[in-house]
């Protein structure tokens, strides 16, 4: 049964996330070999598996492939990959270990934002605002003990290996400082704003998105955070990969300049949006109707949640007076209907009466004691 | 709002300082970054106009909301209403109830003498 492959050229591409297979790595090599190379390959597929399969392979793939296709068994792909192995000349072996470099930065810096989203999968809730910092710190020391993810090399060298481990952490620990640097901004937006709720009950939850973090920020009492700003220290690469890492960090730098780009034009107008929020907040505790807000604003590193409830004094009193009021109608109608069936010695009416309508009365007169109450509690809340 | 300073914090020239100043890079390499860099940006500040936008919109469909609930209540009428509306940054939901209830009290009062005096005169004998 045919396998068939596409293969291109396998110099790294700086747009796309994979991870590296030797296998596939022969197989193109195989593919963009030399007439010279090619050779090598027959004669030593002649001599690992002799004359039967060598010209059963020839007669069967051989001059297609010389023609352009790229179908492979299992079984020749294997082979090519066996053989390949003992054939790779300086530059081939140059393509590998830039492979291998390019991959291991790549997959360490993968796995490690995969790990952190396994993570961060549930939202915890921070008790304090300054929480946060201590999240920052874990983050950065998870960052520095870092390993670095294994491709299974077998050009790279032990410095190499180091060098690519250092230009991972670099790019986390940017990603990183990035991150906590717009957290930061909102909080130095929102945290002021907190002040001005001055009657009803509000609630306000900053939620960090990158780690699934919920602050509440209602009474923090704080106007400002400051995370510390870390050294990055400079990458001055200088292996034989050099100029595929720096171009690999390039990349990287200014994908990581455009989603801090995007965060910074998603949040453009959280201050403006909670300043409408505010304005009718402040018109609308001077009226004369209840009022529930509910809003969300998008910052540049999460989304702050505020929900306000408004009742005015005036409605509650009238509530209050309507409440008491049918209370008291309650009463009036019950101890009436008691004293009529006495007066006229209506006493069967009155038990099984009372049995029936006296369930549903009292759970109208308690139901009616349960909202007077309420009302008396939110009275006191909103009134403050 | 300061639309001028919000833009100006979408600046590029840090990051275009970075790709010049990095060793190693060919100049078809700068070149491209440069492009794509630009590209990105045209790309967000498409995205933050049309959220200007809509927070422009959601300005006046606010006010005009506002107006005419005030309204109503001003003319004595129980309101409720429920909005929804979607701003440059998020969403802005309120919710409304209330209005007059100076005929709310009499109403109840009159309602319980009525079933008052209704059972005394069905059971006065």
């Amino acid at each position: 049964m045919g396998y068939s492959y596409n293969f291109k050229d396998l110099d790294f591409d700086f747009s796309d996330s994979r991870y590296l297979s030797h296998w596939d790595f022969m197989l193109s090599e195989f593919f963009n070999a030399t007439k010279e190379v090619k050779k090598k390959f027959l004669d030593a597929y002649f001599n690992e598996y002799g004359a039967g399969p060598y010209n059963y392979m020839l007669r069967t793939y051989w001059y297609s492939w010389e023609y352009g296709n790229r179908t492979v068994s299992d079984t020749q792909s294997w082979r090519i990959y066996k053989i390949m192995e003992t054939l790779l000349d300086d530059n081939g072996k140059h393509r590998l270990g830039m492979n291998e470099f390019m991959m291991s930065i790549k997959s360490t810096v993968k796995s490690f934002l995969e790990n952190q989203k396994k993570l961060y999968s549930k939202v915890q809730n921070l008790k304090k605002t300054q929480d946060i910092i201590q999240a920052f710190n874990n983050e950065l020391s998870k960052i520095q003990s870092l390993k670095l993810a294994d491709v299974k090399p077998r050009i790279l060298t032990e410095e190499e290996k180091e060098e690519a481990l250092e230009i991972s952490k670099y790019i986390l620990e940017i990603k990183l400082q990035k991150a906590f640097d717009q957290i930061e901004r909102d909080f130095n937006i929102f945290l002021p704003y907190m002040h001005k709720f001055k009657r009803g009950i509000f609630s306000a939850d900053y939620s960090i998105t990158l780690f699934n973090l919920k602050v509440d920020i209602t009474n923090t009492g704080i106007d400002d955070v400051e995370i510390p700003k870390f050294k990055i220290k400079e990458i001055d690469a200088n292996s034989r990969f050099k100029e595929y890492s720096d171009k690999y960090l390039a990349y990287e730098l200014v994908s990581i300049h455009k989603e801090a780009n995007k965060a910074v034009s998603n949040s453009f107008l959280n201050s403006n949006d909670i300043e409408l929020f505010f304005a009718h907040y402040k018109e609308l505790s001077n009226g004369e109707s209840e009022v529930n807000m509910n809003s969300t604003f998008q910052g540049e590193g999460g989304i702050l949640s505020l929900k306000a409830q408004l009742k005015p004094l005036k409605l509650l009193k009238t509530s209050i007076v309507i409440s008491s009021i049918k209370l008291a109608i309650y009463f009036i109608v019950i101890i009436t209907l008691v004293s009529l069936a006495i007066n006229h010695k209506l006493f069967t009416l009155l038990i099984f009466g009372g049995f029936f309508v006296g369930i549903f009365a009292l759970s109208l007169v308690s139901e009616e004691i349960k909202q007077l109450k309420s009302l008396t509690k939110e009275f006191k809340t909103y009134g403050q | 709002m300061d639309n001028n300073n919000q833009f100006a914090r979408l600046d590029n020239t840090k990051i275009i300082d970075i790709i010049t100043k990095i060793p190693n890079l060919t100049d078809d390499d700068r070149h491209e970054l440069s492009l794509r860099v630009a590209s990105d940006d045209v790309e967000i500040r498409k995205g933050a106009l049309e959220k200007i936008t809509q927070s422009q919109i959601a300005q006046h469909d606010l006010m005009a909301i506002m107006g005419e609930l005030t309204a109503l209540n001003k003319q004595g009428m129980y309101v409720k209403s429920k909005q929804t509306i979607k701003t440059g940054s998020g969403t802005f939901e309120i919710e409304m109830k209330g209005g007059d209830t100076k005929l709310i009290i009499p109403v109840l009062v009159i309602l319980g003498v009525v079933i008052i005096a209704a059972l005394v005169i069905v059971f006065w004998k």
